[in-house]
């Protein structure tokens, strides 16, 4: 197994050759007729990476390069094809039911788009209660309590004139902050943000950032943040992996990924980014196409055919996840 | 360079029910021949009725209530709707967000060009129309043998570059793209943004980019409008707008996204969150949320003030500043 992430603190997560396909519907016909072999989309290709104990872990990349699909999977919330996930030591998919259950409370997900993540006949003091329902044994009152608390703590004070306000009646940043408060409300030890300030209007961007860094630190949670937006990875994590086509293709602290990126994706999604200071408007080096379908995805590594240093052996292996330099890892054959 | 599109004092209302929200208010704008204006702001503050107005595409419930929109010296709300087909498409055309919703699943990307040319120009035979789709794709980097392809067997990009070659196919002085790149993953929108300013040289083309995104602002933009709440906050030349901003909202806005090239782990948060517009908040409409409020700003609408350097921001806080400098 690949050392990743700490190596001297135990890990909080750790995903082992994670495999995830999906087979594509076929019609009867085709089922019947074609003798073709299913297919399968190849969301998830064995990945192996660990998130360490009140760490802001970043996936990161285009869609389609699985990060949600892996996101989901370490949140319990779909079964991996192939592979182990282990949850602060418990092997998610192995343990018995009522194990799982306890298990549950502990893991959350703050999903991309508020709106459609919250009930819009739910008036938001329930929405956040509705949790506690079913996973504590508080009483009513206490829940209650419980509810208005943490209101306040993710900044929707005083709490009463929140509580009782239905979804449609808040901002957009005061919903997503609903659903924090909501994910937060059976005290969890580990949350997977998937893109939680994609949808939220850019003034309001950093509030919302700042909020579940702050409610990290407080509560030493644990991060999976999976995002396209190699800016808000920066700003939040301390950890980044980059994912193309179902594979890692580096992984590293933060700022070394920021400083010294190794594998040409990487080059390439940083030069990319659009620089908020016009006069570092410059000609940049973009590869060109797009990311290949993951039905049939390239041989050796997946990048090939748009990375500008191919050399043969590319299209014949697959490079494996190697550490280049003290932790930083890379999957390219340029430094085996 | 001159004139090419003058807006003054632009109002757009829409009402629904029994409330009005007024999405643009009293915006005034110039746009030069061969210039690009970002024209940038969240959602909600009037950006994209903007374009929409100047397209001449407001419809009820939504009403151009005050203002006046000059085009190549045409006052655009005086044109008939026979008029105004024959300025969008020719004149003026318009990139949306979501290619896959723009685009029909059921008809061939070259039948597209087709229907588009001929609706804005009727003597357009059908081959001239196939024609000019082959040369505008064949521009954009697809092969003109794609003509006969229906959008599902495009990608994301491809179908982005068919918007933008639609748009350049009657040879438009004016494109407005709004939010052209959103749906688009970083690589892909980078590709598009360099293929889009190409583009513009090659076809002589203005360009009003409406975005939320300060990095393609940056990229792309000569001068930028910066919208709050349906008013104009600020307009400045490019480089102004991001080393010297003048409005607290502008400035507030730089502070609070986060740069991949800078090292700085703390942003500036702008506590609340846009109004919203059928109960907008009296005087300023960035009031409520401005680090400098003043007794003032609650009861007055700024005016746009003239900053020098063809810059001018809605600001009392500027009025000094003024009486300083002169």
């Amino acid at each position: 197994m690949l050392p990743i992430g700490g190596r001297k603190s135990t890990p909080y997560v750790e995903v082992n050759e994670l495999r995830k396909l999906f087979p594509v519907q076929r019609s009867l016909i085709a089922q019947v007729f074609a003798r073709t072999p299913a297919e399968n989309v190849r969301a998830v290709d064995g990945i192996t990476f660990s998130v360490e104990r009140g760490d802001v872990f970043g996936l990161v990349g285009e869609s389609g390069s699985g990060k949600t699909t892996t996101g989901r999977i370490t949140a319990g919330l779909i079964r991996p094809t192939e592979g182990s996930v282990t949850v602060d030591g418990a092997e998610l998919f192995a343990i018995p039911k009522p194990q799982l259950r306890r298990l549950r409370k502990k893991m959350q997900f703050v999903y991309q788009d508020p709106l459609s993540s919250l009930n819009p006949k739910m008036m938001v003091g329930d929405a956040v209660g509705e949790p506690l329902r079913y996973l504590s044994d508080d009483s009513a009152s206490k829940r209650r309590d419980s509810v208005f608390n943490l209101l306040d703590r993710v900044g929707l004070s005083p709490a009463d004139s929140f509580f009782y306000r239905y979804p449609h009646q808040l901002s957009g940043g005061q919903r997503q902050r609903v659903v924090i408060a909501r994910a937060l409300s059976i005290n969890p030890e580990y949350i997977v943000a998937d893109e939680p300030v994609a949808m939220v209007d850019v003034s309001v961007r950093a509030q919302i950032m700042d909020l579940l860094l702050t409610m990290q630190r407080e509560l030493n949670l644990t991060i999976l943040l999976i995002t396209h937006d190699l800016a808000v990875a920066k700003y939040m994590c301390n950890r980044i992996a980059v994912m193309y086509l179902g594979r890692i293709m580096e992984y590293a602290k933060t700022e070394d990924l920021f400083t010294h990126p190794l594998h040409p994706y990487t080059q390439a999604l940083l030069a990319a980014v659009p620089i908020p200071d016009p006069r570092k408007r410059s000609e940049k080096k973009i590869p060109s196409g797009e990311i290949p379908s993951a039905l049939n995805p390239p041989t050796g590594c997946v990048f090939h055919p748009r990375c500008p240093k191919v050399f043969d052996k590319c299209s014949r292996d697959v490079p494996q996840l190697l550490e280049h330099e003290n932790g930083h890892y890379v999957a390219c054959h340029l430094y085996a | 360079m001159d004139q090419l599109l003058q807006v003054e004092s632009l109002t757009v209302e829409y009402r629904t029910g029994d409330a009005i929200a007024t999405a643009v208010q009293a915006v005034s704008l110039d746009l030069k021949r061969g210039e690009t204006l970002g024209l940038v702001g969240e959602s909600g503050s009037g950006k994209s009725t903007f374009g929409l107005a100047v397209m001449g595409l407001i419809r009820p419930p939504g009403y151009v209530t005050d203002g006046k929109l000059t085009f190549d010296g045409t006052d655009i709300r005086s044109l008939t709707n026979e008029q105004l087909r024959e300025l969008r498409g020719k004149k003026v055309a318009m990139i949306f967000q979501d290619p896959m919703t723009s685009l029909n699943p059921v008809k061939k990307v070259g039948d597209h060009f087709i229907e588009y040319i001929r609706a804005h120009d009727r003597d357009a035979s059908e081959q001239s129309a196939r024609s000019t789709a082959k040369t505008v794709l064949e521009d954009l980097g697809i092969p003109a043998s794609r003509v006969d392809d229906y959008p599902h067997q495009f990608s994301g990009g491809m179908r982005q570059r068919v918007m933008i070659g639609l748009a350049l196919a009657l040879k438009p002085s004016l494109i407005i793209a709004d939010e052209p790149t959103t749906a688009l993953d970083v690589i892909v929108e980078a590709q598009i943004l360099k293929q889009l300013s190409d583009l513009k040289e090659k076809y002589s083309l203005s360009l009003i980019l409406i975005t939320h995104n300060m990095g393609i602002v940056a990229e792309m933009a000569d001068r930028v409008a910066v919208m709050y709440a349906g008013r104009l906050a600020e307009v400045a030349p490019a480089v102004s707008i991001f080393e010297q901003p003048k409005h607290p909202y502008t400035q507030a806005l730089l502070d609070s996204i986060p740069n991949i090239l800078t090292s700085d782990k703390v942003l500036k948060t702008i506590p609340g969150s846009p109004p919203d517009l059928t109960t907008p908040p009296s005087g300023c409409p960035f009031h409520p949320r401005c680090r400098y409020v003043f007794d003032r700003c609650r009861k007055e609408v700024p005016m746009l003030i003239e900053t020098g350097g063809a810059s001018a921001a809605a600001c009392f806080l500027l009025e000094g500043e003024k009486a300083r400098r002169t």
